[in-house]
């Protein structure tokens, strides 16, 4: 799944295309406001006809209610070239009005106007409900110019637009699954307008050209003086990529986020931070996290990494440090660092790379990456990090990150715990998570016995496992071969 | 009270510098050790003479009953005068500690010397005086068991500097994280590799100079018996085990027949201990009355691996962390080279067949072989060994 939103600019539209606009708005938002009055004076009726037997309500059953009479009556807003759409846009409206009563008794009914709607108020804005070159809203390309258009369709017959002069003053071509050439006619129920954008926006438009079906469903939206088309666009995902490499990354106390990139072995690989350009400080905090989110992602590209992130979600990182009455605090605080997180979320996936980790980092700048000793004495300074145990100094930021990238890779090699029993017969070994539960006589190698036992574990179906253990077959198993492909070196008595 | 004075030592070169311009002595007599740490002036080859010269001199002169003054007065008229520098220079700083417990040290020009004591530090109240020109620090004071001395060369104080710590890591700094890794069984060798280690990496592994770590550990004498298979003449087992039994310190007991036997005469049952899994070294066992039990041969043969690769010079931190393990084998190693200082081998003669070695002559097999070779590394290490063979 890809679908997402982006907003396009009409660019500069004339005087004339204005007044199209700003009137289309002014319809549609009358006939919206009339149908829900309408509504609103039968909402009971509607409540309980169009529910379904599962007692959930759906847009295009709402949508119904408008039979032939009202939809004429509608006719009188001139709304003949949305009215797909405002039927659908009513739908959906009543529908999350149904759902939301059912949470809570006290939800009021939407919003609206005895009077009718006015150019002062809050316009609603317009949903087209399909891509199509003949309705609705369609998108049109130069290729000489390398331009963008918008092709709304706001009129019906009664006001179109009579063109004088239909010479066209460029080659114009639809983004559709020909690619027709756009010809001008004498009577014009639409507009066209064209568009400005940014670089990512222009990069999904492009890969419309060739796949026109990803264009879905789009809104017009007036902000201020301006026109923006909101537009839904499914895009493709990205092949999926097998990991390699594990990608840390980890919120610091010089520097705003860290990251590592090491090998399945746990191997450094690359290690570094990501910053924004200084002249982008004046930015705001949501652009600077797209921008480092973006650089994060290039990483994990080149590297086919899996990502591991922290887990700053009810829990911290001890990160902060106190010297002489000061408090040091990380330069991204945690509500900055979460936003990153689920920035990275989707955009991973779209580059094909399976959706991060997300890990416990209480001990990430605590914990010695040599041995392992974990210790707030390992801590010596605000940025310096020196093991009590093994001597190994780290600068802090750094450690955070390999940590974090090598999480993974100890949690596949946490060892099997066993609780071992003592008695004068044997000794007895269990483990509830695999269903292990073995009686060892004193006369026979305890050893030898349980290698025997947890390879016969491993031959047992799966519905047996199931009454006898916590876990499921399929992580079972897995543990199972784990222990066997290290020879049962990754056991450990308790 | 008679103490035993554990001492290690270890240095880094100046990156890139063949021959450190650090050096140590130590020096055993029967009543005290006197241990030198020399800084020759420079680095390289003469940095190196220089502190060797130093060292030497001192080492000799006060080994011998001889008092600082007169070292220093040798040490003036003998160090050679750089001829680039037109000096002859070379801190230097002095312990001397006796079997009765009396300390004591002289400074010049060098980073103090740290005393901790139940892991505190305690400060040495020194007093100065001058001596041929050169402001000497001396005190005395008493040693008790378990009192840490570190003596470091100004390498370990200028750690890191303008790399990974902008003012290096500092005296202040250096004994804190002593007192923050001070365990009370760590032996002077663990703190060395331990303090060197830090040194290392805060230098990136370039070392910005000359950098050493001296550190003496004053101990109670701690003795270990270890007995190592049967009596060749069984009609021997009540007398070799009863002596073994009423001998001061440790018990190790080493083979599976061997603790059958003991397990018989002192009527006490041998219970197999499963707190360990480890598939290359076979569970210990567990006898009232001794200290550890251990299978035979097997675990010798690790036990000497683990021994061989902690006495070498290239041995690093993570080696002594291996023994810190539970199996036999890391165990025994811990008690041998950490914990005793003196340790006495009942060796029974009584051949397994099974562990015989065609290569060696009838009268050897495996196991003398490894106790020859497990007695001769432990003297190395400073431990005081004693061998009987039954």
């Amino acid at each position: 799944m890809g679908l997402r939103t982006i907003h396009l600019k009409l660019h500069n539209p004339s005087t004339l295309k204005r007044n199209i606009i700003e009137s289309a708005f002014l319809n549609y938002n009358n006939a919206f406001n009339y149908l829900l009055k309408k509504a609103f004076e039968d909402i009971d009726k509607i409540e309980s006809q169009y529910k379904s037997p599962k007692g959930t309500y759906s847009t295009l059953t709402l949508s119904k209610w408008i039979d032939k009479e009202l939809s004429a009556k509608i006719n009188k807003f001139d709304i003949q070239p949305f009215k797909d759409s405002l039927k659908l846009d009513f739908g959906m409206t009543l529908a999350s009005y149904f759902v939301q009563k059912k949470l809570k008794s006290s939800m009021a009914f939407p919003g609206f106007k005895v009077e009718g709607v006015t150019s002062q108020d809050k316009l609603r804005p317009i949903y087209f409900c399909r891509y199509d070159i003949k309705r609705s809203f369609c998108f049109l390309y130069d290729s000489q110019n390398d331009k963008f258009f918008a092709k709304l369709f706001l009129m019906n017959s009664k006001n179109a637009k009579i063109r004088t002069n239909i010479k066209v003053s460029r080659e114009l071509n639809y983004i559709s699954k020909n690619q027709e050439e756009v010809k001008s006619l004498k009577k014009e129920t639409f507009i066209i307008v064209p568009l400005s954008f940014g670089k990512w926006h222009e990069n999904m438009l492009r890969q419309a050209i060739n796949k026109p079906e990803i264009l879905r469903t789009a809104h017009l939206i007036m902000k201020g003086n301006d026109y923006y088309l909101s537009l839904s666009i499914d895009l493709p995902e990205e092949d999926k990529v097998a990991p390699t490499t594990y990608l840390g990354v980890s919120r610091g106390i010089e520097k705003a986020i860290n990251y590592t990139v090491v090998d399945m072995d746990g191997n450094m690989m690359e290690s570094g931070t990501v910053e924004y350009e200084s002249t982008l400080a004046r930015i705001d905090v949501k652009a600077k996290i797209s921008i480092l989110a973006n650089k994060l992602v290039d990483i994990a590209v080149e590297n086919k990494s899996m990502v591991v992130l922290q887990n700053l979600i009810g829990m911290g990182d001890k990160l902060s440090w106190v010297e002489e009455n000061i408090t040091y605090k990380p330069i991204f605080g945690c509500k900055h660092y979460n936003d990153l997180v689920r920035v990275l979320e989707y955009k991973l996936p779209q580059k094909g790379l399976p959706v991060p980790a997300k890990v416990s980092s209480v001990d990430i700048f605590h914990r010695c990456r040599l041995c392992g000793s974990n210790t707030k004495k390992n801590r010596f300074s605000k940025t310096m990090f020196i093991c009590t145990t093994c001597g190994l100094s780290y600068n802090l930021d750094s450690l955070g990150s390999i940590n974090l990238a090598t999480k993974l890779i100890k949690y596949e090699n946490t060892p099997l715990k066993l609780k071992a029993k003592k008695t004068y017969d044997g000794i007895y070994l269990q483990n509830e998570l695999i269903g292990l539960d073995l009686f060892v006589p004193r006369d026979e190698n305890p050893f030898e016995r349980l290698k025997e036992e947890i390879k016969k574990l491993s031959t047992i179906d799966d519905q047996e496992y199931s009454s006898i253990c916590k876990l499921n077959p399929k992580d079972i198993n897995n543990i199972i071969a784990k222990l066997i492909k290290q020879d049962f070196k990754n056991i450990e008595i308790i | 009270m008679s103490l035993y004075i554990d001492v290690n030592y270890e240095s880094l070169n100046k990156y890139k510098e063949e021959l450190c311009g650090d050096k140590v002595e130590i020096i055993r007599s029967s009543d005290s050790v006197v241990v030198v740490l020399a800084d020759g002036l420079g680095s390289g080859v003469k940095a190196n003479i220089l502190a060797t010269l130093t060292s030497k001199i001192i080492g000799t002169i006060m080994s011998n009953g001889l008092d600082i003054d007169e070292a220093v007065n040798t040490i003036a008229s003998t160090l050679p005068v750089c001829k680039e520098r037109g000096v002859a220079y070379s801190t230097f700083s002095i312990i001397q500690i006796f079997n009765n417990g009396e300390g004591y040290l002289v400074e010049f020009d060098s980073p103090s010397i740290m005393r901790l004591r139940k892991g505190k530090l305690l400060e040495i109240k020194t007093e100065s005086r001058i001596i041929s020109g050169k402001l000497i620090n001396e005190a005395r004071f008493t040693v008790s068991p378990d009192d840490l001395f570190i003596m470091i060369s100004d390498g370990v104080i200028h750690a890191g500097i303008g790399q990974t710590l902008n003012l290096g890591w500092q005296w202040d700094n250096v004994s804190e994280y002593i007192q923050k890794t001070y365990k009370k069984d760590s032996s002077s060798k663990a703190v060395t590799k331990l303090l060197l280690a830090a040194c290392d990496s805060l230098y990136s592994n370039e070392p910005g100079d000359d950098t050493t770590v001296v550190v003496l550990k004053a101990k109670k004498p701690v003795k270990l018996n270890l007995m190592i298979g049967p009596p060749i003449d069984s009609k021997r087992d009540i007398e070799i085990v009863n002596k073994f039994i009423k001998r001061e310190g440790k018990k190790v007991i080493c083979g599976g027949t061997t603790s059958q036997i003991v397990s018989r005469i002192l009527k006490k049952e041998i219970k197999t201990s499963i707190e360990y899994f480890n598939p290359s070294v076979p569970p210990t066992a567990e006898i009232e009355g001794i200290n550890l039990t251990t299978e035979g041969v097997l675990t010798l043969s690790k036990t000497l691996e683990l021994l061989k690769t902690c006495v070498s010079p290239d041995s690093t931190m993570s080696d002594f962390l291996k023994l810190n393990k539970k199996d036999g084998a890391s165990e025994l190693a811990k008690m041998l080279l950490e914990e005793s200082t003196s340790i006495y081998f009942f060796v029974g003669q009584a051949m397994n067949p099974a562990h015989q070695n065609p290569e060696f002559p009838l009268n050897m097999g495996l196991k003398f072989k490894l106790v020859d070779e497990i007695a001769a590394l432990l003297r190395h290490a400073g431990k005081h060994i004693s061998l009987e063979y039954c």
